[in-house]
């Protein structure tokens, strides 16, 4: 163990960060502390200082400039907070990686402030605080993040390979944030689906010591695993420990529903909200789980606070609207739950997925409750906006339609939606689990299982076909028989991505062509959708660009 | 429908420490800033004086918020791995011109490398409630230790002043007793870093504080001990 004496000066290093060139955004409501900001910073020798006050200006000027420090007050009065502007900042990415986003709260009001785990500010800093203190924190960060630099750009790209070979090789040299590394590689092995690697790394760690993140990193384990008397075990334990632990609950909730315990998921998401009430993701699965038990009074309340919350949030979309409005027919007017999708149509102007949610919102409660002229006209209403709108309407609309249709009458078409609907995401359980529900609902199970298997059935064999005959060398055969079952299920993940794959290795063996690059590249898209983790479509993302930069074909 | 019931004193009291917490942060940065700037002039040991009492305030509006959330909410530790240099570096950045004018020479003895798990927030508010008290009694000289000792990180703040009071020594360190409101000293002040240190727990071990004056320079010795 080293010992290290130093006088009083030396103690305060020499600044390690060269403030000059550095551009700092500042957001506060409050404009002395806007002045205090400014000076503090340029004492720094921060020569480039802009200040905001408000989320609107702020995610304005982060969307003109290019900033590396951004200090940003929780409380900014009306409108957004801080960690809203943080999430719209993130999801819009409007920061580099390298950009601290540093968020100042009035105390440690840290659980409180968590919205999404995934958005997270680099640090807080709680008031009040000294000018030293700020500026020794944004050095650290600034040098820790220059640290991860390579292995999150490796992220970005989803070469999650490379990113974990990196965290191995920092390993190696035990650096003084080892457990830092650690922490970064158990993430990866949960998201590549690296299960085993997870549970070994979390166990060792906690054989050491009982750190918050490998306990709450081992019962992810348990719970992708399946097992999830274990995982709520220890996510209990957890929160029992620390309770405001906002993550724990909400995967408490998530494994409670997989016990089949929809009261208990309840109460922890209750407990949640009234701890963080400001979090609308969990006020929507607050509502949504309260709806699929038909707890109309807790849906509304949730679904209220998430439109309200959501008017200045990213997460500001129609669905919640028409969910409070389907509560509200239950416990309150016909007229109050209609005003409200009223309001939503003002506040999606021009959004026709926002009129049509709005349109079957209407539909099911004039069904309920309202003259049969009304219901009808809100039903015609959907079909044609459902129409207009085509093939980009996504899942959730497509089987709302498909229940109005049946709700309807119009049994055809229902079905038809459905059959849809199942070949395009033949493997999406929850989608098809929802789908399941509906046909219950109407008393029509044994057609729902039946629709349900025949589409997996159709898609299974399609896909079979194509892939034996890849096998058996017959490309061109198996693209043309692709590019068929395309037309009946241009988003179905699957074929997408096999398409891609045959095409790619046509243009290996006989040479590029404009239109199949076109049309791979196409399917890639489609394959990859929202997420982007798969390793093996970023491989296929390779050779595809590998093709586009070779010579054409002889 | 409820009317609105008028606020309760604690929740009154609690958004004035807020109100007055932010008002002492810009008195304490402009002393700062002032200090700093005038090193040589006659007026230092007045405006030290100043900087020592506004400090002072600030620890004791801080603690007051402490005890606050405890009855109300209850106080969970928010434990994630720090750097105890880099903490003590902090710890010592804030006083940083309290120290200069004081003319108090400080040594840190801790190895760069060590990370322990603890609130930062709540644990800077401890070390620098007591780092304050010995800037308070020291003549010259300050010694921070840091170690690990028996599986435990034992943190030492020493001073070459005169001492702990016998009262303050023979008090006992468990919460509500030898909290003596009529000397006006740092019975709360100890009260508070005791509870602190006690919600810091691991496995069977709880955090403590120990005072006593038989530390290295001779003076008051505060030992903080985390699991």
């Amino acid at each position: 163990m080293g010992a290290i004496q130093q006088d009083m000066m030396k103690i305060f290093r020499k600044p390690q960060v060269d403030f000059n060139c550095k551009r700092f955004l500042i957001i506060d409501d409050i404009s002395d502390m806007r002045s205090m900001f400014r000076q503090m910073v340029e004492s720094y020798g921060v020569r480039e200082v802009d200040t905001v006050a408000n989320g609107r200006d702020a995610l304005e000027a982060m969307a003109r400039k290019q900033y590396d420090v951004v200090l940003c007050d929780y409380n900014l009065g009306d409108g957004q907070d801080g960690q809203q502007v943080l999430e719209e900042t993130r999801q819009r990415k409007l920061i580099r990686f390298s950009t601290v986003f540093m968020m100042i709260t009035a105390e440690n009001t840290l659980q409180m402030v968590i919205g999404a785990v995934e958005y997270q500010p680099d640090d807080y800093l709680s008031k009040p605080f000294n000018k030293h203190t700020m500026r020794q924190r944004l050095e650290r960060i600034i040098a820790r993040k220059s640290d991860f630099e390579q292995i999150e750009r490796a992220v970005r790209k989803n070469n999650l390979a490379e990113a974990l070979h990196l965290c191995d090789e920092r390993i190696k040299n035990k650096p003084r944030n080892i457990a830092e590394f650690w922490k970064l590689k158990g993430d990866l092995h949960l998201q590549t689906g690296e299960l085993e690697a997870a549970e070994a790394l979390y166990r060792k760690v906690l054989a050491e010591r009982s750190l918050p993140w490998a306990t709450m990193g081992l019962a992810k384990v348990f719970f992708l695993q399946g097992q999830y008397e274990q995982a709520r075990a220890i996510f209990q334990e957890i929160i029992a420990e620390n309770a405001n632990h906002m993550e724990a609950h909400d995967w408490l909730a998530k494994t409670l529903v997989k016990l089949h315990e929809p009261e208990a998921a309840q109460a922890v998401l209750e407990e949640a909200v009234r701890l963080s009430p400001k979090a609308i993701l969990r006020q929507m699965a607050l509502g949504d789980l309260a709806l699929k038990k038909k707890d109309f009074a807790t849906a509304e309340r949730s679904f209220k606070k998430a439109t309200a919350l959501g008017r200045h949030s990213v997460y500001k979309t129609p669905s919640n609207y028409a969910k409070q409005a389907r509560a509200m027919s239950h416990t309150r007017s016909k007229k109050d739950a209609l005003r409200v999708l009223k309001r939503m149509r003002q506040a999606f102007p021009g959004d026709q997925q926002a009129a049509l949610t709005a349109a079957l919102a209407e539909h099911e409660i004039q069904l309920a409750q309202g003259p049969k002229e009304d219901a009808e006209r809100a039903f015609e209403q959907a079909q044609s906006l459902f129409d207009q709108i085509g093939t980009q309407v996504d899942a959730d609309l497509t089987l709302e339609m498909s229940k109005a249709c049946i709700r309807s009458g119009d049994q055809a078409r229902g079905s038809a939606l459905i059959k849809n609907l199942v070949w395009n995401h033949h493997e999406d359980v929850e989608l098809l689990e929802q789908v399941q529900d509906a046909f219950s609902e109407v008393g029509m199970e044994e057609e729902g299982r039946r629709l349900i298997s025949e589409g997996r059935d159709k898609v299974v064999k399609l896909n079979n076909q194509g892939v034996r005959l890849v096998q058996e060398g017959q490309l061109a055969e198996a693209i043309r028989l692709f590019e068929v079952a395309l037309e009946d299920m241009p988003a179905n993940k699957t074929i997408n991505s096999n398409t891609a794959s045959v095409l790619i290795k046509y243009m290996e063996c006989h040479g590029r062509d404009d239109h199949y690059l076109c049309l791979a590249r196409k399917c890639l898209d489609v394959a990859r959708g929202d997420s982007s983790t798969d390793a093996s479509l970023v491989r296929l993302q390779e050779r595809l660009e590998k093709l586009i930069k070779s010579d054409a074909a002889a | 429908m409820v009317s609105p019931s008028p606020p309760v004193f604690t929740t009154i009291l609690a958004t004035s420490i807020h109100d007055m917490k932010n008002s002492l942060s810009l008195v304490l940065n402009t002393l700062d800033d002032y200090l700093l700037e005038h090193a040589e002039q006659h007026s230092q040991e007045q405006l030290g004086y100043l900087q020592y009492e506004s400090r002072r305030i600030n620890n004791k509006l801080i603690q007051l918020l402490v005890f606050y959330k405890m009855e109300q909410t209850g106080l969970r530790p928010n434990i994630e791995e720090y750097s105890i240099y880099e903490q003590l570096e902090e710890l010592l950045l804030q006083e940083q011109s309290l120290l200069k004018v004081r003319k108090i020479e400080v040594e840190i003895t801790c190895d760069e490398d060590l990370m322990w798990y603890f609130d930062r927030d709540l644990i800077m508010g401890v070390l620098g409630n007591a780092l304050h008290n010995a800037i308070r009694h020291a003549n010259s000289r300050l010694l921070i230790s840091a170690s690990v000792r028996k599986r435990d990180l034992k943190i030492q703040i020493n001073d070459d002043g005169a001492g702990f009071p016998a009262s303050v020594l023979t008090s006992t360190t468990t919460p509500g007793h030898g909290v003596n409101f009529t000397d006006g000293n740092t019975g709360l002040g100890l009260y508070f870093c005791t509870l602190i240190a006690g919600l810091h727990k691991h496995r069977s071990r709880t955090g403590r504080i120990s005072l006593s004056n038989d530390g290295p320079l001779g003076g008051g010795c505060f030992s903080l001990v985390l699991p």
